[in-house]
Order: structure tokens, then C-alpha cells, then sequence
């Protein structure tokens, strides 16, 4: 790793541990509990390869954190659908058959890339697709939002708006490494930690905001169980 | 590739929505279809169509007197008076009814409405629409398309009122005032005009409770 790297991923723990400690603080665990396991996992694995990098800054080691993060990804965006439509079951449908046709699909698509992959089909193929997948779960769970005009918790906004441009920037970095071969690869990992400080960093400030949910009546917030979680 | 372009499709598509949302404002028309100021809006709409109706039939009621008496001028003038009522009511009447039939994705599980009768109106085009819309409604299954449904007739029945009411009242004049047709046609569409108005009243209550039911436990 070269000495850039090394510091932007320095700033991406501290960054991380900001968050999480916010995420603790103002009790935005209750509004997901998937996020800040998440950010364990990022935290944890980010660690473990810069303390030990000769171990762990290794193929096997990127493909078992890759696979726990998306795992991860895909929590948080199916908890915060439940949480966002446990209030409205007349919604519900729509979002479980919107979601259940993603998941479907983005198997399908996972399933499709032969077995037996060397690390660059892994890296070029598999990843992407699970990583659009995501992204298109993420965005179906808005769409049925923005359809019918639910209430969403600003930091759960504020979680979805920080992974898809995310993914999306990390898809396109992955195709740039993948046109641009693997001597770019320091500066494409650069480019990727400085993406991820920038979205922990608003993700960060979404988390310490104190005024989270914007002023109804108390009725009206018990109602759509958008009260203090 | 097919990765990238999925992503970059999917990614745009939510920077879309998300710059579409406003939590404020999403929060503030739950807020007023949840207060118990929108059931105050209830009670003021009745009242309104009461008095819109009181209106509407004493003025027809005074033109059908007049022309008894033979005093047709008074005649015309009266009925025209009734046909204002109707023509100036129609756009507010059609303004709520837009904005229900937005209102009415929000609402959980609206009440399956009941099909719009033919028999209750007078005016064939309306009977027509009516049955039209009752045949149609048979076909779907969602709540939320037959609530729209009849939230679209009921604005296409009003149109067919106000053009109805205006259009008779245009003929009743002095020298043929006692010519049956126009007053026939009259009649019927202030009959239909209180039809309406009573199903648009329901149409609202229903969209109040069911919102009211929105997100109970």
C-alpha cells in the first residue's frame, strides 16, 4: 500500500469510529441495526489489514470481507425496507414483491457466472453484479417510498443516499481497473478510500445531528411510528 | 459492462427519487389527513354542499313558481340564478377531487367503494357513465384503482352537470320560458348535481377513515 493509501484508510477508520460512536450515541442503532454491524465489519476488516498487511492484504482475505460487507449491504437496505413499511401494511406488498424480484433476479445473475472463477472474473464479473444488485434493491425500496408518500427517518435516508452513489462510483472504478489493468490499481484503491471518506463522513454528520426528525404533531408521528426509536 | 450500466441506470433512477423526496413535506400532508382538522374539513364540506344545494333548488324552485304565474322573465332569471350555483360550485368540486385522488396512495386499505348507481341519476349521459364505470370497476382488483376510478367519474359527471345546467338554463328564456324541455333537463341535472355531490361527500368520508386506519397496529 503506498503511503497515500495508508493515510486516507487511517482517516476512514477514525472516520468510521466517529460514526459509530454517533450511531451509539444518538441511538440511531434502533433505526437499523444492520448499519452499525456493518460498519463493525468494515471496521474490523480494515484493520486487520492494515495491522497485519502481509496476512491479510490478500486475494482470499478481500473475497471474505467483500462477501461479509455485501452480505452486510443487503441487511441494512432489507431492515430499513421492514422498518419503513412495518407502519403501512397496504404498501407492504408492493415492496416485498419489488424487492423479492431484485433478490431474485440479482441471484439469477450471481448463479449465471460459472463456477470455478479466476480472481479476475471474481473481481470483473461476479462482484459487480452483486454490487447492482444492491443498488437496484436500494432504489426499488425508494421508488415504493416516493410512490406512496411515506415518511422515512432522515438518517435512513441519509444511510440509502450514502451507498448508492458509493456503489455506483465503486462499479465504475471496478471497470476502470478492469479496461485499465492492474497497474492502476494503486490509485484506483486511492480514489475508492477517498469516495468511502467522503460518504462515511456524511454519513458521520447524519449520525450526530440532533435534529433528526422534523417537527409533527405527536399523534400524527405515533401513528406512522416515526417516534423517538 | 451489463453490471456498469445496471448500476449506473439504477444508481440515476434513485438520485432522481431521492432529489423527488421531502421528508418535511411528506411529513406535513400525513400530519393534515391525520389531525383531526381534516375531520373539521369534512364537516365544513357537507355544509357547504347543503347550503349549495338550498341554494340551487330554492332558485329553481321560485323559477318553477314564476313560471306558473306566467311571469316568465322572473322565470329565466331564477333558473339562471340555479345554473350560476351549479357552474360555480363544479371547480372547487373538481380540485377536491384531484387532490383525493392523489391522497388516495397514501390511504392503507381504502373500503372497496361501491359501484356508482345508474338509477340514481336522472340525466342519460350520467346514467350512462355511471353503468360504464360500475362494469369497469368489476375488472379491478385494486382498491386504490377503484377508488381513482370513481374519483375520475365523479369529476367527468360534474363536467357533464355544469355543461347541462348552463346549457338549459341558456334556453329557458322569457319568450319560451314555458317550453317543458329545458326545464326537464334542468331539473334533472340539479337533481344529479345532489346525486353527485352526495357521492363526493362519501368518497371523501372514505378517504378520511381509511387514512384514519392508515398504520394501526
Amino acid at each position: 500500500m503506498s503511503e497515500g493509501q495508508v493515510f486516507v484508510s487511517l482517516l476512514v477508520k477514525l472516520g468510521l469510529l466517529a460514526l459509530l460512536a454517533g450511531t451509539l450515541v444518538r441511538r440511531r442503532h434502533r433505526e437499523c441495526l444492520a448499519f452499525p454491524a456493518y460498519l463493525a465489519l468494515v471496521l474490523l476488516g480494515d484493520t486487520m489489514v492494515s495491522v497485519w498487511p502481509e496476512r491479510f492484504y490478500q486475494a482470499w482475505f478481500w473475497y471474505l470481507q467483500q462477501s461479509l460487507w455485501d452480505a452486510a449491504k443487503l441487511g441494512v437496505g432489507l431492515e430499513i425496507a421492514f422498518r419503513a413499511f412495518r407502519a403501512f401494511p397496504g404498501a407492504r406488498p408492493a415492496v416485498q414483491s419489488l424487492l423479492g424480484l431484485v433478490l431474485a433476479l440479482t441471484t439469477a445473475s450471481v448463479v449465471s457466472v460459472p463456477s470455478g472463477l479466476s480472481h479476475d472474473a471474481v473481481v470483473f464479473e461476479w462482484h459487480p453484479r452483486v454490487l447492482a444488485g444492491t443498488i437496484w434493491l436500494m432504489t426499488a425500496l425508494m421508488m415504493v417510498i416516493v410512490y406512496y408518500r411515506l415518511p422515512i427517518r432522515p438518517f435512513q435516508l441519509a444511510i440509502l443516499s450514502g451507498f448508492v452513489p458509493y456503489l455506483l462510483l465503486f462499479v465504475t472504478l471496478l471497470n476502470v481497473l478492469r479496461h485499465r489493468g492492474w497497474d492502476v490499481r494503486p490509485w484506483v484503491n486511492l480514489a475508492d478510500a477517498c469516495c468511502y471518506l467522503a460518504v462515511v463522513s456524511f454519513w458521520t454528520v447524519a449520525a450526530w445531528r440532533k435534529d433528526a426528525m422534523p417537527a409533527a404533531a405527536p399523534q400524527v408521528i405515533r401513528r406512522l411510528s416515526l417516534g423517538p426509536a | 459492462m451489463e453490471a456498469l450500466v445496471l448500476s449506473v441506470v439504477g444508481g440515476g433512477l434513485f438520485l432522481a427519487l431521492v432529489g423527488r423526496y421531502n421528508t418535511q413535506l411528506v411529513l406535513r400532508g400525513w400530519e393534515a389527513l391525520l389531525s383531526p382538522a381534516a375531520f373539521k374539513a369534512l364537516q365544513r364540506l357537507e355544509e357547504q354542499v347543503e347550503t349549495d344545494a338550498l341554494l340551487a333548488e330554492r332558485a329553481h324552485g321560485r323559477a318553477q313558481l314564476a313560471r306558473r304565474e306566467e311571469r316568465l322573465a322572473d322565470a329565466s332569471r331564477l333558473v339562471s340564478l340555479a345554473a350560476a350555483v351549479v357552474s360555480d360550485a363544479v371547480p372547487e368540486r373538481l380540485q377536491r377531487l384531484r387532490g383525493m385522488a392523489v391522497c388516495c396512495r397514501m390511504a392503507r386499505a381504502l373500503l372497496p367503494p361501491p359501484p356508482l348507481l345508474p338509477r340514481a341519476f336522472r340525466l342519460r349521459e350520467i346514467a350512462s357513465l355511471a353503468g360504464l364505470s360500475s362494469v369497469i370497476q368489476q375488472f379491478l382488483v385494486a382498491t386504490q384503482e377503484r377508488f381513482r376510478l370513481r374519483v375520475w367519474t365523479l369529476g367527468v359527471c360534474y363536467l357533464v352537470v355544469r355543461h347541462v345546467a348552463s346549457h338549459s338554463a341558456s334556453r329557458i328564456r322569457p319568450e319560451a320560458a314555458a317550453a317543458p324541455s329545458p326545464w326537464d333537463s334542468f331539473e334533472a341535472a340539479l337533481h344529479d348535481f345532489t346525486a353527485l355531490d352526495r357521492e363526493h361527500v362519501e368518497a371523501f368520508k372514505a378517504l378520511l377513515l381509511a387514512l384514519q386506519d392508515t398504520s394501526r397496529p
